[in-house]
Formats: C-alpha cells, sequence, structure tokens
C-alpha cells in the first residue's frame, strides 16, 4: 500500500510541465497508490479560496484524494476565515508554500496563521524545508500540531535528525531524501515513524523516491511504514 | 535492465553518511542491478586532488567491475597534466574529472590547452561538474568542447535545476553528453532531453555513494521513451564512450 503525503495538480507558469488532475490520476492509479495528499497550484500561485474549493472538489471525485488546502499569507484579508471553512469541511491538512510565494520565515502575517492553526492541533501543518530548521523546530515547540515538512535534501539531513531529537511532533517527507543511506540513518536513530512517502509528483518522476524507499535496506515493515503505515496514522 | 553508472564518489563526504569502502559501493551497486561503475575521489574533489587520487586508484586496482576518473584541479594545470600522464597507462583509466564548484574555478577561466589536448589525445571523456553558478553553467563548456570536437564532455547532473541549460549545451556541441545524476527529478527533463539531442547523448550516473541511485534510476524508468532509449542511457552510451 502507498500513501503518498506530497502531490500537486492544475497549472503551473513557470515550466512546461503537464501537472493536470488527469495526469496525476494516471500516476497515481499506474503506480497503484491508495491515497495521495494534494494541492491545487491555483491556490498556491493566485486564488487560494479558489484552490481550495477545487482541491475539495477533487477529493469528492477520485476516491485516492485527501485534500490539502492552503492559504496565502501575503493576501492577509481572509486567511483565517478559510481556515475555518475548511476545517469545517473536514480538511485536516494545511499546507503553506513560501518557496513559490517568497515570503521569508520572519513574515508577520504567517505568523497570525500559526496562531490561528495552533487553536486546532487536529490540523497537520505542511511548509518547505527551505522555511530553515531553526525556524521549524521554533514552530513545533510553539504549537501542539503536527508538522510535515517537504523538500528535505539529504544536505539537510543533520539538521533535520536535530530536529526529530527536538521536536516529536516534526515529520518529514521523503521525496529529496537522497543520500544513499539516508532512510537507513533516520531508522538507526529511532526516527522512522517521522518519515512519510512523497512523490511531488506530477513535477518529480514518480519513481525517484519510490526506488529509494523499494531498494532500500529497511526491513520490508520498515518499508511499508515508510510507504503508507506512518501517513495512516495520521489520516482521520 | 542492466546498469553502467559513470558517475560514482568515492570516500567520505561532509554529510550524515556511513558508507564509504569498496565493499560498500559494491553492496549499493548489486542493490540496484549496477553492473559497471567510473568512481571519482571525493577527497580529490573537496581536499587534495593528489592524495584522492592516489587512494582510488590503489583501492580499486584489482576489482575489474571499478573503474576511475582522475580529478584534477585547473589552478594547478601544469601539475594536473602530470598527474593524468600518472594513471593513462592504468587498465581502471576512463577520463578525468573537473569539478569548477569545489576547485571555484570555471572551465574557461581554467582552460589549459596542453591539459585538454592530452585528454582529446587518450580518448576517454571529461566529467564536468555542472550546476546553476557563475562557475558551473553547462553553456560555458561550449566553446571549449568545440575546440576538442573529438573530446566527449560529459555535463555532470546536467546544469542541477537548470537543466535546461544543461540540453542547450548537449544541442550546440555534438560531443557535449548529459548525466542526468542530481537532487531535482524534474519532470520531464528525461523526455526532453531526449527529444532534442537524442537518446545517444545521455549517460546513466548516479553521483553515489553521497546520493542514492535510485533516485536517478527512478528518473529514466518513468521518462515516456522507449526501451531501446533506456538500454542506451542505462549502459549502451557508457560502453560506447567509456569503453567499457
Amino acid at each position: 500500500m502507498i500513501i503518498d503525503a506530497n502531490t500537486i495538480f492544475g497549472f503551473w507558469p513557470r515550466r512546461n510541465v503537464d501537472i493536470s488532475i488527469e495526469r496525476l490520476d494516471e500516476i497515481i492509479t499506474g503506480f497503484g497508490v491508495s491515497r495521495a495528499l494534494t494541492s491545487s497550484a491555483r491556490g498556491i500561485l493566485y486564488d487560494y479560496v479558489g484552490g481550495n474549493r477545487e482541491t475539495i472538489e477533487m477529493a469528492a471525485r477520485y476516491s485516492w484524494g485527501i485534500p490539502v488546502a492552503t492559504v496565502d499569507p501575503r493576501e492577509y484579508l481572509g486567511n483565517l476565515d478559510e481556515i475555518e471553512r475548511v476545517r469545517d469541511q473536514g480538511v485536516q491538512f494545511i499546507r503553506l508554500f513560501p518557496e513559490h510565494q517568497k515570503w521569508p520565515a520572519d513574515y508577520l502575517p504567517f505568523h497570525r496563521i500559526m496562531e490561528k492553526l495552533g487553536e486546532y492541533p487536529e490540523i497537520v501543518v505542511m511548509l518547505p524545508a527551505v522555511h530553515g530548521f531553526a525556524n521549524l523546530v521554533d514552530l513545533c515547540k510553539r504549537y501542539d500540531n503536527r508538522f510535515i515538512v517537504t523538500g528535505v535534501m539529504f544536505s539537510f539531513l543533520g539538521e533535520c535528525l536535530e530536529a526529530f531529537r527536538f521536536c516529536p511532533n516534526f515529520n518529514i517527507t521523503i521525496e529529496l531524501l537522497n543520500s544513499v543511506d539516508a532512510y537507513e540513518t533516520c531508522a538507526a536513530l529511532g526516527y522512522l515513524d517521522r518519515l512519510h512517502f512523497g512523490s511531488n509528483a506530477p513535477f518529480s518522476y514518480f519513481s525517484s523516491a519510490y526506488e529509494m524507499v523499494t531498494k532500500s535496506r529497511l526491513s520490508a515493515d520498515d518499508k511499508a511504514a515508510v510507504l503508507s503505515g506512518n501517513m495512516e496514522r495520521l489520516v482521520r | 535492465m542492466k546498469k553502467i553508472d559513470i558517475h560514482i564518489y568515492y570516500g567520505r563526504w561532509h554529510h550524515p553518511i556511513s558508507l564509504h569502502t569498496v565493499e560498500d559501493t559494491f553492496e549499493v551497486m548489486d542493490r540496484h542491478d549496477i553492473e559497471k561503475a567510473v568512481l571519482m575521489s571525493a577527497k580529490s574533489l573537496c581536499y587534495d586532488y593528489r592524495e584522492g587520487n592516489r587512494d582510488l586508484f590503489a583501492d580499486i586496482a584489482d576489482q575489474p567491475r571499478l573503474y576511475g576518473f582522475v580529478v584534477v584541479n585547473l589552478h594547478y594545470p601544469r601539475e594536473s597534466v602530470e598527474e593524468i600522464r600518472r594513471y593513462a597507462d592504468r587498465p581502471q583509466y576512463r577520463g578525468i574529472k573537473i569539478h569548477p564548484s569545489c576547485t571555484q574555478i570555471s572551465i574557461a577561466e581554467g582552460y589549459d590547452k596542453a591539459l585538454f589536448d592530452l585528454v582529446e589525445a587518450l580518448g576517454k571523456p571529461v566529467l564536468l561538474h555542472t550546476s546553476n553558478t557563475k562557475f558551473t553553467m553547462p553553456t560555458i563548456c561550449v566553446p571549449i568542447a568545440k575546440r576538442h570536437p573529438t573530446l566527449p564532455f560529459v555535463l555532470g547532473h546536467m546544469g542541477r535545476p537548470d537543466w535546461q541549460n544543461g540540453i542547450q549545451a548537449a544541442e550546440e556541441a555534438e560531443n557535449i553528453y548529459l548525466d542526468p545524476s542530481c537532487s531535482f527529478p524534474d519532470a520531464p527533463k528525461i523526455d526532453e532531453s531526449v527529444r532534442r539531442v537524442g537518446a545517444e547523448k545521455v549517460v546513466f550516473g548516479s553521483s553515489m555513494m553521497e546520493n542514492n541511485p535510485g533516485f536517478t534510476i527512478g528518473m529514466i524508468q518513468d521518462a515516456l521513451i522507449t526501451d531501446a532509449e533506456k538500454e542506451a542511457i542505462f549502459h549502451g552510451n557508457a560502453e560506447r564512450l567509456f569503453g567499457l
């Protein structure tokens, strides 16, 4: 069983790549993925309210879909209402995209959003590694929400291991954690339950992440935990 | 599918990685069905190129599946020529590696005609680290590749995030090839490389033992290209270019 914690759908204006919902569905079904957390690119780049609407519609249309909502702190007005609205509709994951929206870790409207999310510790917050590990650890300490950090490259592994040690609510997706024995190292230090399979499809080739897990030296049980078990425990 | 990996690092890196030895290399190669590999010394890239070359060629001397690049440092062109001559007649020699990022000098700034004439005469490729900095942009290599038309230049990482620039370089010079190993599994860069420059100009490299070879293998597996094109990328081109 596979649960993909990192997918996106829509249109991408910044390079020529097919990230349509049809392409994502083809990948998800082609690789036998059972469930996939996914967000609308519209919500990232232009209109988070419209994006969340289509994300929720997508999850109703595709049995594999788990909606991941977003807000854009740059827009400020309406951010908190939108969090209430998507929560009322059963959304459990909120993902923020500073890497695409170019706001810094100390951006004040973001911290107002975090205060709001902190009122709902059942909401899982997703942020990118480029937000900075010291900043991410600070958030994990301040709020009871679980955090899932995407885009953790192997060059961040040392910091990531320290974040695991500091914060039991610090989790990551594995799609860019591509040093040769990274998952084995995490497992040996007792952090295997923080690793979640993610592919970043259709932006990225699905099998890049998948091959790394399936060909690792993890035990069959540990591979299953990364591919789905760890996320299964998080999804309501 | 059989694989030959032309981009393997040997030795320690400054990352939390525990696998460093020849035995570790074989274990990872076998797990990913990699039959043969061309290695370069991580010590040579990060520190002393001569000391690293010495370690590497000593440690792979009796290993029939492993071959080696001589790492050169363009700040030391005369000594680098001597270094190439030191290893060129070894059966493991399969070309030279240049790392403009580690050495902070681009191939254009450090160009030395005698060095490249020698490598061209020896008939094995140059593996050039490329990325998106002023030292490492792939197209920097184009005029030099044109000056040495029979010398294959393989662009390691094909420009990393700037892989479009890598493909452009391979379009501009017939003797420039693309190695897609890196931390950017962007779709559809393999498909687009094959469409624009042909599968015969894409060569499988993984950047193991720093990176996980499954990462690049997965990119090639998922590309919407023919099995024959995948065969060429995974081993046929390396057999032809590197004499493996």
